[in-house]
């Protein structure tokens, strides 16, 4: 075969046109390359696993504000429920006392403390007072505690039926005016 | 072909093979996301802080294969699972954004990493974009029917939901 001399016209042609293959051509087969490389690392390479968790898993913060809206009111009177540092809720209920046959409108305050066991929280009552009235009550909160402690363990499963595994409190703290639980997965 | 030609194609050749060497050197780090980040309209009844591992541990639960989720700050979240495409099981990492618009979370899809390398949203069909607008839509499912959704904040360890009680 022998080679034609080209006219310099048609050279700068054809080379302009190679230049065109070239390009498509390393354009393509680079991205051919590009793409195989990176599903093929891909799909060598695994889920990296969840690092175990150095903070708890689960935190609650519980506003005062909130707390007092949430509770329900007594039929009759009124009840104010005050945070304070230290895990531990004032109860302040307004209601009414019979005395002598007399219906006699008191303050009562109660003072319950409130700890986390590993399940579940529980609320226990440290002191009563009834303002300007020597009167025992011992027992008045006998019930709303009771309900209040079943109230937390429904929470507590709600809580660990909503994330899909059991959980443990790791922690309680109060301040005077939120409450924060802090909680992990049962392992 | 004449020597022309031949040149022609070797230069070619060369200048697409660097052009697809430029994009990759752009294409492996991922492109930042960023969103704005509204603070919570409403001061926040309770606030709710659920770390990386947990969610992690219902995502892969929910999707029935090992996923993994990061957050970090201003709203960024990413989502390594293994995705069937053509036969084949890679792990895919998807680069999300988390932004709350009133109280709906809407979840944008910023890129796809493939194995190392990262290609952008828009060079993806639709239909990848709107799968990830799921996310968001999962994200909102778990909010308790009592209680409205205020706030959401991305940190590094997880994520917060600021919750406002509707019940009474």
């Amino acid at each position: 075969m022998i080679d034609q001399p080209s006219t310099p016209a048609g050279g700068v042609g054809c080379g302009l046109l190679g230049c065109l293959g070239g390009l498509v051509l390393g354009l393509t087969a680079g991205a051919l390359v590009v793409l195989a490389s990176a599903l093929l690392t891909a799909v060598g390479g695994s889920v990296p696993a969840a690092s175990p968790p150095a903070a708890p898993a689960l935190k609650i913060f519980l506003t005062e504000d909130f707390l007092n809206r949430y509770v329900e009111q007594p039929p009759t009177g009124s009840l104010q429920l005050d945070v304070q540092p230290g895990n531990r809720v004032q109860v302040n209920a307004s209601t009414v006392a019979d005395v002598l046959g007399m219906s006699v409108p008191v303050q009562v305050a109660g003072l319950f403390e409130i700890q986390a066991s590993v399940q579940t929280l529980r609320v226990s009552l440290l002191d009563t007072r009834v303002l300007g009235m020597d009167v025992n009550l011992t027992g008045i909160f006998d019930s709303d505690t009771a309900q209040i402690n079943q109230n937390l363990d429904t929470m507590m499963q709600d809580v660990s039926q909503t994330l899909g595994a059991p959980l443990e409190l790791t922690g309680l703290t109060t301040t005077d005016s939120t409450i924060e639980l802090e909680m992990r997965e049962a392992r | 072909m004449n020597r022309w030609g031949c040149a022609g194609l070797l230069i070619g050749g060369v200048i697409g093979l660097v052009l697809v060497g430029l994009f990759l050197a752009v294409a492996r780090s991922a492109p930042p996301v960023e969103e704005s980040w509204p603070a919570a309209a409403l001061p926040p009844d309770v606030t709710i802080f659920v770390a990386e591992p947990t969610l992690s541990r219902i995502a892969s639960e929910k999707l029935g294969r090992p996923a993994r989720l990061d957050f970090e700050p201003g709203g960024q979240m990413m989502i390594t699972s293994r995705v069937a495409v053509a036969g084949y099981e890679p792990v895919v990492t998807l680069g999300l954004s988390l932004q709350l618009q009133g109280a709906n979370v809407v979840s944008r899809l910023h890129w796809v990493k493939l194995g190392w390398l990262t290609i952008p949203a828009n060079w993806l069909p639709a239909s990848a974009r709107d799968t990830a607008a799921t996310v968001g839509e999962s994200i909102q499912r778990q909010i308790p029917p009592d209680f409205t959704l205020v706030g959401l904040d991305t940190t590094a360890g997880g994520l917060n939901f600021q919750l406002k009680w509707i019940g009474r």
